[in-house]
């Protein structure tokens, strides 16, 4: 089953998100801030992230934007999650680079439907 | 007065008036001279002319004569006619007008004549030849001639001197005339001189003004125009550039006129827009960071209740997923999920109660109820509470004062939460140190402050997070909420409660130093507010318990909530007591000791599943009954705990006073008070009213059944076995004494019974009041 890095600060949704998707079938890697999910992306290649935006150390934004940057790893695909549901969020997401976008409370469903059309 | 620009114009204006009605006047005057002397001048070529004619007419005169002389004989009686003597008097006649014109003239132009001129005295020679010729008279030569013609006139022959004499005469008219006709010309040559010299004087005098006037205005005007059109420009150059929106700009100086009045008036008037700029874009600005500071909260606070949303669904999915996949799984397994849904769930309460509070603050609904508060009492009792806390981290905590009077007057529930507040988040940042509170008064502009400090030796803070550790769902930094929890609006709560208190909460830290909060607040508030001077105890002992049909509590925070419930209950014949916190609630129950109680449940400080838990703790308040409602329906785990009726809000009068008819029976006029110390007499009461619909309550304490007499109204009074017959006959004595209390009946059971007919005679009376 496919490898998806989640990196997420809040510790019961990086909880609640890693059960859920491990339920499904999926091999889940975690990072809890935004360096240690680009070290992770650098030496686990995951095959996809999922990418909390206000993370310390440095924010969901900055990672998309390097890794988007970077030729080899800009190709794994990155949906945005946060709790932020306002106007102009979406975009700024996808101006950073996320290649999707999912608000918190997270609906399974809708979310693993976009895991599944990025893969 | 000569700085007006005004007075000035008008000065040089006046003085060329006045020069030009000089020269008016002056040229008006030449005119009337010269007119005189034109006039003069006409006169003497008049005259001049008629000497001419004079001459001409004495010629012909003077022919004539000779001619008739000729021909007249008297000596034959030879006459001239009388036409001819008319006729030559007339031409004589002529000749003197003539004469005597002429000599005016020069009489006028101040030439003299002599008095008997030579024209004169040959006219009045040839006037006697007329005569002597018209036979009139004889001729007397000698009588006219003896003094004017001198002694030449005398000769031996009359008539041959006559005409000899007449020769001289005549030649000296001539002379007379031809010199008049000379003096004529002299006189003509001196007017024309005069007339020459006026016309000459008066162009003199105009040109003389209207140079003058030219100086003026050119020496007067010129700088006059000069200086409006400079003061104009300048006062253009202001409005054009306070037009585009240079309002600082001022217009230079112009002066002491009009023009430097109005200068300054316009720079007056631009300071004053400049200013009204000034505020109003301060106004704006302040309000574009409220508005501004809205939306952040607004966003905020939509981050924050998704947080606890998001797991308290996740969590629940994943449960019912984990349920449906395992259908063996055990409680156990999901014990730990579970709790976080709960943990979840309260920290989004927590966050809504806090935002109430602060919505309520903001619509200045928040009040305060102000009484007199022991704050050492308070201070002890709020670290009882917050001990455990304190604890958990290993700290340490004391409590210091220098009070004199312990006693002020403030809200006690906003005091505790503040202090809660401060003393949690001091424990929460503080590992194995030290946590100190001290109380200390002192007097600030004429009013006693006192000041409660929470010091504590924790993490401390950094001057940026200081200055923002009072807007809402700010906390140190976003991994604080991680770690230490809280919703990030404790502290803004806790500044605005102080501020509404006529207080101020100020902090003082260091990072790794500490943080030290200080709350002031008066001793004593300036005013009464509102809420303390109708406070529900006043509200209690100003109606009088007989008259309602029972003392019902409502212990709620919304006053809109409150006001509508004591509506109703009023309307219904409830007495109505309020309070509008938990806290407050509980002391009123103790006071005034109510027949029921609706409770609300979402309440700040202590809520009402609280209150309740203290109610039914409390013996003395466990029997009275409590209606809980609130918005959630959670009616099972009301009645679970011990309420005896649940409504939800919006309470519907309907329901809510059929809740209360079930919990207060009318039994008030059915209640019977029992007044004995046995058993034994309690069954025989009981015998005795049989199944009448009665409430029998019994005390053997005579000072409970009078205070119990106070509150409640009683049908009947029935007094058993009592050791103290002493006191129990006074409480009897007390009752028939008292006006409200002497209608009502009283009987005395006696161990052998009562008459049949006395039985049958209270059973009716107690079933009438009982219908009643």
């Amino acid at each position: 089953m496919p490898k998806i890095l989640l990196i997420e600060d809040n510790e019961m949704n990086r909880d609640m998100l890693s059960r859920r998707l491990t339920r499904k079938g999926y091999e889940v890697d975690m990072a809890v801030d935004g360096q240690e999910g680009i070290d992770k992306v650098m030496s686990n290649r995951p095959a996809l992230i999922l990418l909390d935006m206000s993370l310390p150390v440095k924010d969901g934004w900055t990672v998309a934007r390097e890794l988007k940057a970077d030729a080899e790893l800009g190709a794994i695909p990155i949906i945005a999650l946060t709790a932020h549901a306002m106007e102009g969020d979406r975009q700024k997401a996808i101006d950073a680079g996320c290649d999707d976008y999912d608000t918190k409370p997270v609906e399974l469903k809708r979310l693993l439907g976009k895991i599944e059309a990025l893969l | 007065m000569f700085n007006s620009l005004i007075t000035r114009i008008g000065l040089v204006s006046a003085v060329v008036l006045l020069l030009f009605m000089a020269s008016i006047l002056a040229f008006l005057h030449a005119n009337r001279i010269s007119a005189e002397l034109v006039q003069s001048l006409q006169d003497v070529n008049q005259a001049q002319a008629e000497a001419g004619e004079l001459r001409q007419q004495i010629d012909s005169v003077n022919r004539q004569l000779l001619a008739m002389e000729a021909l007249a004989d008297p000596d034959n009686e030879i006459w001239i006619s009388e036409s001819e003597s008319e006729s030559l008097q007339a031409s004589l006649d002529n000749i003197e007008a003539g004469a005597g014109r002429i000599r005016e003239v020069l009489a006028a132009h101040e030439v003299d004549e002599r008095s008997s001129s030579p024209i004169e005295l040959l006219l009045q020679a040839w006037r006697e030849q007329v005569r002597w010729l018209s036979g009139a008279v004889e001729p007397d030569i000698d009588g006219v001639d003896e003094e004017r013609l001198g002694p030449q006139a005398v000769g031996a022959d009359r008539d041959v001197a006559a005409r000899e004499n007449r020769h001289p005469r005549l030649e000296q008219a001539r002379e007379q005339v031809g010199e008049q006709v000379m003096q004529l010309r002299r006189v003509a040559g001196s007017l024309n001189e005069s007339l020459d010299e006026v016309v000459a004087r008066s162009s003199r005098l105009i040109q003389g003004v209207f140079m003058v006037s030219l100086l003026i205005v050119i020496g007067a005007g010129y700088p006059l125009v000069r200086h409006i059109r400079r003061s104009l420009g300048a006062l253009t150059e202001g409005s054009v550039k306070w037009r585009d929106g240079q309002t600082e700009y001022r217009v230079p100086e112009l002066g002491r006129d009009e023009f430097g009045e109005l200068g300054q008036h316009f720079n007056r008037m631009a300071a004053q827009i400049e200013e009204g700029m000034a505020e109003l874009e301060l106004a704006r600005t302040r309000a574009d960071h409220a508005n501004q500071s809205k939306s952040e909260f607004l966003a905020n606070m939509s981050h924050e209740l998704r947080t606890p949303m998001n797991a308290i669904i996740g969590y629940s999915e994943m449960v019912l997923e984990e349920a449906q996949d395992d259908p063996e799984a055990r409680a156990e397994e999901f014990k730990a999920d579970i709790g976080k849904i709960l943990a979840a769930g309260k920290h989004l309460l927590a966050l809504i109660n806090d935002i109430l509070d602060i919505s309520k603050i903001e619509a200045g609904k928040m009040t305060l109820y102000v009484e007199p508060i022991d704050v050492v009492e308070l201070i002890e009792e709020t670290m009882t509470t917050v001990r455990p806390l304190i604890e958990q981290n290993d700290n340490r905590l004391t409590f210091r004062h220098d009070l004199d009077d312990v006693r002020i007057e403030s809200d006690q529930t906003k005091l505790r939460q503040i202090l809660l507040n401060l003393l949690s988040n001091a424990a929460k940042f503080t590992q194995e140190g030290q946590i100190t509170i001290s109380a200390e008064c002192r007097r600030e502009e004429g009013r006693e402050v006192l000041d409660l400090t929470v010091t504590d030796t924790g993490i401390g803070m950094n001057e940026e997070q200081q200055a923002r550790v009072f807007e809402a769902f700010t906390q140190a930094d976003s991994s604080t909420t991680r770690e230490f929890g809280g919703t990030g609006l404790g502290l803004t709560i806790c500044k605005r409660f102080a501020e509404l208190m006529d207080g101020d909460l100020v902090v003082a830290s260091a990072p790794g130093e500490g943080t030290s909060f200080t709350l002031s607040v008066p001793v004593r508030p300036e005013l009464e507010t509102e809420d303390a001077q109708d406070s529900p105890p006043s509200d209690a002992q100003t109606e009088a318990p007989v008259d309602s049909r029972g003392r019902v509590l409502v212990i709620d925070d919304d006053p809109a909530a409150r006001d509508i419930a004591g509506r109703i209950l009023r309307g219904d014949g409830y007495q109505v007591l309020v309070a509008e916190s938990g806290q407050r609630g509980l002391e009123l129950a103790r006071q005034a000791r109510p027949d029921l109680i609706v409770l609300d449940i979402m309440m700040p400080g202590l809520d009402g599943w609280q209150v309740l838990e203290e109610l039914k703790r409390d013996p003395d308040l466990s029997g009275i009954p409590v209606i809980m409602q609130s918005m959630l329906d959670e009616r099972q785990a009301g009645l679970d705990k011990g309420a005896d009726d649940y409504l939800t809000k919006p309470v519907d009068r309907r329901k809510l006073t059929e809740a209360i008819r079930c919990l207060l029976p009318e039994s008030e006029a059915g209640r019977v008070l029992l007044i004995a110390g046995d058993a034994g007499s309690r069954d025989q009461a009981a015998e005795l009213i049989g199944d009448i619909d009665v409430e029998i309550i019994q005390t053997a304490d005579i000072d409970e059944a009078k205070s119990m007499f106070a509150r409640q109204s009683f049908s009947l009074v029935m007094i058993g076995q009592h050791p103290g017959t002493d006191e129990v006959s006074r409480f009897m004595l007390d009752i028939q004494g008292t006006a409200e209390t002497r209608a009502i009946p009283m009987l005395l059971l006696k161990p052998d019974g009562v008459e049949e007919n006395r039985i049958d005679q209270l059973r009716s009376y107690l079933s009438e009041q009982s219908r009643e």
